[in-house]
């Protein structure tokens, strides 16, 4: 059974193996090279020298990087649209279920064949892609430092896999439904972005309760103040430059817990306000030479704000990266489980 | 070997078109004694009928004592019915080719030769008259 | 004895609609047994629910002595061939092999490779390359190589041509000749099922209507000719079919397993045709009844 849903299955594990065979041999071609400026940098002495080496490792390969990391994040809904969604939902509709279900092989059997070997299989190849991925951008992630940004947390390590086991699941059960191979692969493009989509934007921020951190007022940070047209004054700060960690929120925190008002702005920060032109703008402090010279007030009112007030980040921080992965991976997975089962129950309900 | 044709509007049922087709074979001389009867499954390759009506004809004929089943290696023709008239049927088949193209320049198509030799012959005494 | 199939007060119901209801049959093992009705009759869902494709709404049947798709063993016992002879249109007849080798315990792969090669066809060729005739002999080959005590076969030869339908079934009596199998086979011409059947089931208006061998059927079912008024004088153990009456002269086709002694009926033999119409114009008859009765009830 297993070798002949190999046999079924052969040109789309083709397809998929050319892609994947292909990048590798570009990742393979061109990872030594970042690898090796990578350990140049660490022993780098001269400034100039290591500017040099990091700027290469992070922006000499930026096709390959945004290629690769496309690709990585696209393949698990490209799997479960293309092996999954067809994979009873075809049989169903071409009528050869009845010539498959007639052989000596319990529907049970059948069934479970099926889900396991495509599912595997799915999970592997989504596994493969992350792996070389991750190998061959590590030396570029650590100098970006931003492991939880989509662009990593997505596509690297444990999660892909989950994800396509995910989208096979959400396929397998669009064909069983709908019993037709289109619909269910238009149903499964769908289904699988939107609920990924929300995952990362809504659950993910919290799948642990996130800590809080006070710092001082971001150094490399920008600042801004903005008038609203009734002339009140508010101040932007973007929250600062934690590394490798998913920061939710910023505010600003004075002495007992005060927040910063715009009453506080108006009474000490009063040459901030014009009237009528609003002051607007993002001046970055800090960073020499970039943005416009900065007007004395702002620099003045900023100073004040340092003064009395401190910054409270809501985040998770960096060392929760990998308990992030695990449990996002987990409760991917178990849904895939869960769709899998319930697909075989509805299966052996509507035949037999 | 002796192939048969099945007749679905006869009237008569297929294990008695089998059984008769045999016996017109035996009078004709189309078959002898000794010849081999194609096997069951030779019959219905060639024409789609139940085996089972196969073997009820062979069985039959078996019991009217005109064939004989050899296990392993066939059935066949063990007696037959009186030869000495082939010859006698050689030329009566002859005679009747040359009344059948008669009536035909006659101008009889064919349904009226059929049916002027059917009624002559029904019609015809049983015995021959001495 | 083992049936081929048994079935006990069978229905399947779709929704609202009973595809078959009430169905109760005891079909004996070592037969070609003829399946006939009209389209829609169910045919194949009674053939659906012995495979194991379906599940019953209501009552119970066994194949061979056991439920239906109730082991990968049971399964190995039957073959089955489903309407329009689905294969895998991108596979090879040579991957349908072994496909069959890898799914089946009592795969014949010599019995497989000997037919292949008697219908002349080419084991590489792509099945959906196949003509009608040729995927109907490659779905067959499918069937017979798993050594089946019981063969399934749903309308086989219903898009063939004649010629094609022909040699279809004078292999389907070779391979019953060969392997002594059971067959049971759906049809909704009577013509192809005539020269081949020796037992007899009628599905019409989802219900079976008559079922028996053949030779029983035919010898204890007449049809008789006479005038209108000795129709109400016939016993009760003449069982009337179906009728037809003109003001002088009524045709009817009747059971009767005692002969029929009145002289006023003059009495002739019927076809397998004549009795599969009759039933089927009978159960046409009490549907509509039903629907009239249905709508003067409203």
């Amino acid at each position: 059974m297993i070798r002949f849903a190999w046999r079924q299955f052969r040109f789309q594990v083709i397809v998929v193996s050319v892609l994947l065979v292909a990048v590798a041999v570009v990742l393979l071609v061109t990872g030594p090279q970042i690898a090796h400026d990578f350990a140049e940098l660490k022993g780098c002495k001269a400034n100039n020298d290591c500017n040099f080496l990091s700027n290469a490792i992070q922006n000499g390969h930026n096709k390959i990087l945004n290629f690769a990391t496309a690709l990585s994040l696209v393949l698990p809904a490209l799997l479960g649209i293309f092996w999954g969604a067809p994979l009873i939902a075809r049989e169903i509709e071409s009528g050869t279920y009845r010539l498959a279900w007639s052989q000596g092989v319990t529907r049970s059997k059948w069934i479970i064949t099926k889900l396991s070997v495509v599912g595997l299989a799915s999970m592997i190849a989504a596994g493969l892609m992350s792996w070389m991925l991750t190998w061959w951008a590590s030396p570029i992630d650590t100098l970006n430092a931003n492991r939880f940004s989509t662009q990593v947390y997505d596509t690297h390590y444990v999660v892909p896999i989950a994800y396509a086991a995910f989208a096979f699941a959400v396929g397998v059960t669009a064909g069983v439904l709908w019993r037709r191979t289109l619909p269910a692969m238009a149903t499964t493009l769908v289904v699988y972005t939107a609920v990924r989509v929300t995952l990362t934007e809504k659950l993910r921020p919290y799948l642990l309760t996130p800590l809080k951190l006070a710092t001082k007022l971001s150094r490399s940070g920008g600042y801004g103040f903005e008038q609203t047209p009734s002339g009140r004054l508010t101040f932007i700060d973007s929250p600062g430059n934690e590394p490798n960690s998913l920061v939710l929120n910023g505010d600003m925190v004075g002495k007992h817990g005060a927040a910063l008002t715009s009453q506080w702005l108006d009474t000490h920060c009063p040459k901030m306000i014009t009237r009528g032109a609003p002051v607007s703008g993002h001046h970055s402090v800090g960073i020499k030479g970039i943005g416009g010279p900065v007007p004395k007030a702002f620099s003045e009112c900023v100073t004040k704000i340092a003064a009395n007030f401190h910054q409270v980040l809501t985040l998770q921080p960096a060392s929760r990266f990998w308990p992030f992965q695990w449990i996002e991976g987990g409760i991917f997975l178990a849904v895939a489980i869960a769709l899998c089962v319930f697909s075989y129950w509805w299966l052996r309900k509507r035949f037999a | 070997m002796i192939e048969f044709r099945l007749n679905g509007n006869s009237g008569v049922s297929p294990y008695q078109q089998i059984v008769q087709q045999v016996k017109n074979a035996l009078r004709l001389g189309r078959l002898r004694i000794g010849d081999q009867l194609p096997t069951v499954k030779e019959v219905v390759g060639k024409i789609a009928i139940n085996p089972n009506t196969v073997l009820k004809a062979y069985r039959e004929l078996e019991h009217e004592g005109l064939i004989a089943a050899r296990p392993g290696i066939g059935t066949f023709v063990v007696n037959s019915f009186d030869e000495t008239n082939y010859a006698a049927q050689r030329t009566l088949r002859r005679s009747l080719e040359v009344w059948i193209e008669k009536a035909r320049r006659a101008g009889l198509d064919d349904e009226s030769i059929e049916a002027l030799f059917v009624d002559t012959f029904l019609f015809s005494p049983k015995e021959l008259v001495r | 004895m083992t049936y081929a199939i048994s079935a006990s007060g069978l229905g399947k119901r779709y929704g609202r609609k009973w595809a078959l209801s009430n169905c109760s049959l005891d079909i004996p093992e070592g037969r070609v047994v003829g399946l006939v009705g009209p389209n829609g009759a169910g045919k194949t869902t009674l053939l659906h629910l012995a495979v194991g494709l379906l599940s019953p709404t209501v009552g119970s049947i066994s194949v061979l002595g056991e439920g239906p798709a109730s082991s990968a063993e049971q399964l190995g016992r039957i073959g089955f061939v489903a309407q329009d002879t689905p294969v895998y249109s991108g596979l090879s007849i040579d991957a349908h092999l072994q496909m069959g080798a890898a799914l089946n315990s009592t795969w014949d792969a010599q019995v497989a490779k000997q037919r292949i090669n008697d219908l002349g066809l080419d084991p590489g060729q792509r099945a959906g390359r196949l003509s009608g005739g040729q995927r109907a002999q490659l779905a067959l080959t499918l069937a017979i190589a798993k050594r089946p005590a019981l063969l399934l076969l749903d309308e086989p030869v219903a898009s063939l041509d004649p010629l094609a339908r022909r040699e279809f079934l004078a292999i389907l009596m070779e391979v019953v000749v060969e392997h002594n199998v059971s067959v049971i086979l759906s049809s909704h011409l009577v013509a192809d099922l005539e020269r081949v059947c020796d037992y007899l089931v009628v599905l019409a208006a989802s219900r079976v209507q008559v079922n028996g061998a053949v030779d029983d059927l035919l010898s204890t079912h007449h049809r008789i000719t006479g005038t209108p008024k000795d129709l109400k004088n016939l016993p009760d153990t003449v069982q009337v079919i179906e009728s037809s009456s003109t003001d002088r002269q009524t045709t009817a086709t009747v059971r009767s397993v005692d002969p029929i002694m009145d002289p006023a009926w003059s009495i002739e033999s019927v076809t397998m045709e004549d009795l599969v119409l009759a039933y089927m114009g009978q159960a046409e008859e009490q549907r509509r009844d039903l629907v009239r009765s249905k709508g003067g009830a409203k």
